[in-house]
């Protein structure tokens, strides 16, 4: 059964449909929101916002793009909702989010290295603004015209967003570089990849 | 050109083990939550919709309904006194009941042969309520 076909039958009110969605996509989503916020646990919070929307908006759902964008799209507004919060309140160091990765998350792979620490404090350093589409881009591997659909902005908006991103977190990483963790990033540098 | 890939190096983190009861659970909560605050919700525009017709009705009634016309309007209205219906001053109507006998008037004059009688049936009876 394909995700439209789930979808169809969430919108019976089919909790089961909606629990094999939630299994399909869990991952996904709480990977995407904990790229965005930086916070595990906030990242499973608000992925579990997004599931509840996908179930009572069910009816809101039209199958003309893909059912991931629109999942995506949930997700992404809620967060951009959280970061502006946030950014009102109180700051997180990095310390804490590193303390947070190492305790709480359920990571597939070692992230807690100097490179992964800076660039945690890159992305968090960048706009909400230029780090969705650049996370959409370069962590999700969605196309442009994909995440013009996501953020709902033109694909030339998009374009720029990414561009104009990239070239930012790029700065704070040469900023970086001077730092401890200087090494590691002289090395990406080298081979071309920043 | 080789794609900018150093986000790669993030790691990818999954939810927890307990995601999908979580998840459940808290829908179960809503559903249970939702559904009363749903049908108060209703209650509340249903009482919102009446109290709003109800208004309307007397605003109605008030401001449209009981207009103090003219004189003229009235006149119209009641078909009589046309020839003040210029006036335009606003005036009550105020309905006289003058009870008049007729036989008393026709008695003394029966008579007069050079009287011609233009006699109106008003009504069978002889006592008769007349409106003006």
């Amino acid at each position: 059964m394909d995700e439209q076909e789930l979808m169809s039958r969430v919108q019976e009110g089919d909790e089961a449909a909606f629990a094999r969605i939630v299994s399909l996509y869990k991952d996904r989503i709480v990977n995407f929101l904990y790229q965005l916020t930086g916070e595990y646990e906030r990242a499973v919070d608000l992925s579990q916002e997004t599931f509840m929307r996908v179930y009572f908006k069910a009816d809101k759902y039209k199958p003309v793009g893909a059912f991931s964008s629109w999942v995506y799209t949930i997700a992404a507004n809620l967060a951009k909702t959280d970061l502006k919060k946030r950014r009102r309140s109180i700051v997180v160091s990095l310390e804490d989010i590193q303390n947070d990765l190492q305790a709480g998350s359920f990571s597939e792979d070692a992230p807690d290295t100097g490179l992964a620490r800076n660039l945690r404090q890159a992305l968090d350093r960048l706009s909400p603004r230029y780090r969705l589409p650049v996370i959409l881009k370069d962590v999700e591997g969605y196309s442009q015209e994909e995440i013009a659909l996501i953020i709902k902005k033109p694909v030339g908006t998009v374009k720029a967003r990414i561009s104009r991103g990239r070239h930012m977190l790029k700065r704070y990483l040469e900023k970086a570089v001077s730092g401890s963790d200087g090494p590691a990033l002289a090395k990406e540098f080298e081979n071309g990849r920043v | 050109m080789e794609e900018f890939n150093l986000l790669e190096k993030l790691g990818k983190v999954k939810a927890p083990p307990d995601f999908e009861r979580r998840v459940m659970d808290r829908l179960a909560h809503l559903k249970r939550t939702k559904a009363p605050a749903a049908l108060f919700g209703l209650r509340l525009s249903l009482a919102g919709a009446l109290t709003a017709l109800v208004i309307g009705f007397l605003l109605v009634n008030i401001f449209v309904l009981q207009k103090p016309g003219t004189l003229a309007d009235q006149s119209q209205e009641s078909g009589l006194d046309r020839s003040a219906g210029n006036s335009g001053l606003k005036a009550e109507v105020i309905r006289v009941m003058e009870p008049l006998n007729y036989s008393q008037e026709f008695r003394g004059l029966a008579s007069d042969r050079g009287a011609i009688y233009i006699l109106e049936n008003v009504s069978d009876k002889t006592y008769q309520e007349i409106r003006y």
